[in-house]
């Protein structure tokens, strides 16, 4: 029997990796929806959600498209379509421009209205084929169970997130001064840059997660009951309610921190209501890149009654 | 009397005989057909029960006085042409598992009593031997050296004449050419591990006699570990940064580490042999590939290390991925802790040999390719825009061909900025697997000697195509710097816009 893959990479690495199960957990929330593809599911643990490609430049999205082959992965864009759950219907939004997206053969770009979606519909994104579910008979235990999750949790915490909702791993900065989040590193780094390994691990993360994280990514520090965030990685990206920050931003109860296009929610028991009310922040609109190209501008010659409509 | 199309009751299956096989009379082997599929059947001799569990699988079964041998389709009569065509390797693995089956029947003190080889049949699918009809089987005979050397001495006929490709002379002969060491030299039969197992297999008596069914696959063992141990590598490897005036550097790296044990008769040869492309700023991309290079292997070694070349060929698939993940991880924190000087990217592909066992990783558009008799076949698939834009369909493939721009564009590399994951990290090709079935069944590639396997750097493949590379190799064949050279230099002779790297391993 050849080692487990732990195993087999920290024998090759020299040096260990610990494992933190704790972080790769069945999600805490029940699922709002589903995007099916064969045999493959897309969960949705949020009522807010992009879904796509994560590209730093554009940031974070919720759901992300893998484990996709090459070239249906090149045909999603970053993001690539929005979910909303808004009074007990679910509604879709493309978010990108020149990708496909399509419900039941209707296309969609992204200058279109959000379409309301339900069970069987078939959603085109790029080049894939999702059948979309509802779960809406899961909303009022999906909202008990968040309470619930926010309340078994007393001081100052970061939750991950993931596929749209705090999903139950959390790390509590509490009476800290000061913590830092990353990955673990090679020890020989450590011991030549005189630098500590991170307090809080994410090395368990799923492969297209982890990717995106720094192995010293950022620090929280602690003036009073302030929390400031700190960018500490040179390569990786940090958002905060999916704005890229450089430097230093004081946090505000229920504010999302995301480190590469894995998101955290910032908890913060004092102030509970707004810690746990709070939206999900919208991402800038994505560049249309052919805007004003000589292609765009005959596609609008040829299409003046559409881009009237939508004028109105 | 047998009649032709003659149906007999057998369980719920109608049966039809068609002829005899075996036998003058009522009594011996029938061919016939049951449910639209070929079966033997065997009158007149009873069977002892035991016999069922020897051929399960094979949906043996008795009835009374009838049994029926098997159902399968694609047992055929014993060919010679068939047994001699097969490789050594394949012999040996069919008659151990033959030994294997006559061995269950000794243990149960069944005692076949000598095989003809007209009693036994051929099933290509599994490659294996199967006895079919017992005639003077026995129980309970007293067991000793004849009855082994009864039972196994077909096996020195069938070994003697695989090896040899002619006909057995009979036991008495090579009885006598073992004792004479210039006949068994004039007569080729100097195989390590053959002479010494004929000497068992003609030998009824005596302290050359096998004394059971277990020394005689021990003996076979031998045989098989002498033709499974690859006996080295000679590598040749060669890289430039091309005549290109708006290439400054080569940023090309390639690299090998070879480790090799012999204990007893079994020689553990093992390697790791890689090419890396670097890509980004001057010094970056030429930073990332040697560091590629550099981690890899030292990964393997350690890996080595710690699990030996069994263990490394349990899977060597799995263990020359699990590297390319190191080697990821490794780049992202040279790209985190040293940033300034780690803004480059790599292609990677590697392959681990174990043993007679191939594993391979690749990430980008290098290539490794594997040439094996005269003929090229890819093992690797390129991750390029053009590979995209080919399953996508919406260009033509001479559009795509044409597309430089698609070709040199690049889809998947080994990043500073974040770890290749696990999953992105590719092992042999769909053709690949397709051309070698083993790939598929197991995961690896079973290399022979005299496999050439090529590792080059777009530079050096996108100057040429695959009957250009079979050409270079061919004029080469037995030294493989030379052919790294001509790879090379046939890219600098295009004037081609790249660094241009090629490095190549000969089985021996």
């Amino acid at each position: 029997m050849a080692l487990s893959l732990i195993d087999a990479l920290n024998l090759i690495r020299g040096w260990n990796e610990s494992i933190d199960e704790e972080l790769n957990k069945k999600h805490a929330l029940p699922s709002l929806g589903t995007l099916v593809f064969g045999e493959r599911k897309l969960e949705i643990h949020g009522p807010e959600v992009y879904l796509g490609r994560f590209h730093p430049q554009q940031g974070p999205v919720d759901i992300l498209f893998t484990d996709f082959e090459d070239h249906e992965i090149y045909k999603f864009a970053a993001p690539h379509v929005r979910l909303i759950l808004e009074k007990k219907q679910w509604y879709l939004r493309s978010k990108a421009p020149n990708c496909w997206t399509s419900i039941n053969g209707q296309e969609l770009d992204h200058t279109s209205p959000r379409v309301p979606i339900s069970t069987g519909d078939v959603i085109k994104v790029g080049c894939v084929d999702f059948v979309f579910h509802s779960h809406l008979e899961d909303l009022e235990l999906w909202l008990k169970e968040k309470k619930a999750i926010f309340r078994s949790e007393t001081e100052t915490s970061l939750f991950l997130k993931r596929d749209g909702g705090v999903c139950g791993p959390r790390f509590v900065l509490g009476n800290l001064k000061e913590a830092v989040i990353g990955r673990a590193f090679d020890p020989k780094y450590a011991a030549k840059l005189d630098l500590a390994q991170p307090d809080w691990d994410l090395s368990s993360l799923k492969d297209f997660e982890r990717k995106f994280i720094g192995f010293r990514h950022i620090s929280f520090l602690r003036d009073g009951p302030d929390w400031t965030v700190r960018v500490l990685s040179h390569r990786q990206k940090v958002y905060v309610n999916r704005r890229a920050i450089t430097d230093s931003v004081l946090l505000m109860a229920g504010d999302e921190v995301a480190l590469g296009n894995v998101a955290f929610h910032f908890h913060d028991p004092s102030n509970f209501e707004a810690s746990t009310s709070k939206r999900t922040s919208e991402l800038p609109e994505s560049i249309d890149w052919a805007e004003g190209s000589r292609a765009d501008i005959a596609a609008l010659a040829t299409e003046p009654t559409e881009m009237s409509e939508d004028d109105d | 009397m047998f009649k032709p199309d003659q149906r007999i009751e057998f369980g719920n299956a109608p049966t039809t005989l068609k002829s005899q096989y075996l036998g003058d009379d009522e009594s011996g082997v029938y061919l016939a057909e049951t449910a639209g599929r070929s079966s033997f059947f065997h009158f007149g001799m009873s069977a002892p029960p035991e016999l069922n569990e020897v051929r399960s699988s094979l949906a043996f079964s008795v009835k009374e006085d009838q049994f029926l041998v098997s159902t399968n389709a694609s047992l055929v009569p014993f060919e010679d042409n068939v047994w001699r065509n097969l490789s050594k390797t394949e012999m040996i693995d069919a008659l151990m598992r033959f030994v294997d089956q006559i061995g269950k029947l000794h243990d149960k003190n069944i005692w076949v009593h000598g095989i003809r080889k007209n009693e036994i049949f051929w099933n290509d699918a599994e490659k294996e031997i199967v006895l079919v009809v017992y005639p003077r089987v026995r129980k309970n005979l007293k067991s000793g050296e004849e009855t082994v050397w009864r039972d196994f001495k077909i096996l020195s006929v069938l070994l003697y004449e695989g090896f040899q490709n002619r006909d057995f002379p009979g036991g008495h002969d090579i009885a006598a050419w073992l004792q004479d060491r210039d006949k068994l030299i004039d007569e080729g039969l100097m195989y390590p591990g053959m002479t010494q197992f004929l000497a068992g297999a003609v030998s009824p008596y005596g302290d050359l006699a096998f004394k059971d069914w277990k020394a005689v696959r021990l003996s076979l063992e031998q045989i098989l570990k002498e033709l499974q141990d690859v006996s080295g590598f000679v590598v040749g490897q060669h890289s430039t940064i091309g005549n290109y005036i708006f290439r400054k550097n080569n940023q090309d790296s390639c690299g090998f580490i070879q480790l090799g044990a012999i204990c007893g008769s079994v020689k553990y040869k093992s390697g790791f042999f890689c090419v890396a492309d670097g890509i980004g700023g001057i010094q970056d991309g030429e930073k990332a590939s040697g560091l590629t290079v550099e981690s890899a292997c030292s990964g393997f070694a350690r890996a080595w290390a710690d699990l030996g070349t069994e263990g490394l060929a349990q899977d060597p698939t799995y263990y020359a991925r699990l590297v390319a993940k190191h080697v990821g991880q490794t780049l992202a924190m040279e790209g985190e802790f040293s940033p300034d000087e780690n803004r480059g990217g790599t292609t990677l592909s590697g392959m681990i040999i174990a043993k007679d066992r191939a594993g391979i990783c690749h990430v980008g558009d290098s290539r490794i390719v594997l040439i094996r008799n005269g003929i090229l076949y890819a093992l690797t698939s390129d991750h390029t825009l053009a590979t995209i834009l080919e399953k996508l369909g919406e260009k033509t493939a001479e559009e795509i061909a044409n597309d430089d721009l698609a070709q040199r564009t690049i889809s998947r590399f080994m990043s500073t900025s974040a770890e290749v994951d696990f999953d992105r990290v590719d092992d042999f090709c769909d053709k690949a697997k397709n051309n070698f079935p083993e790939i598929r069944d197991s995961g690896f590639l079973k290399i022979r000697k005299d496999d050439v396997f090529i590792f080059t750097s777009d530079g050096a493949h996108g100057e040429t195509d695959d009957d250009g590379t079979l050409t270079i190799v061919m004029d080469n064949l037995e030294d493989p710097q030379r052919i790294a050279e001509a790879l090379t230099q046939n890219a600098v002779a295009q004037f081609g816009r790249d660094n241009s790297t090629a490095m190549v391993v000969l089985v021996l």
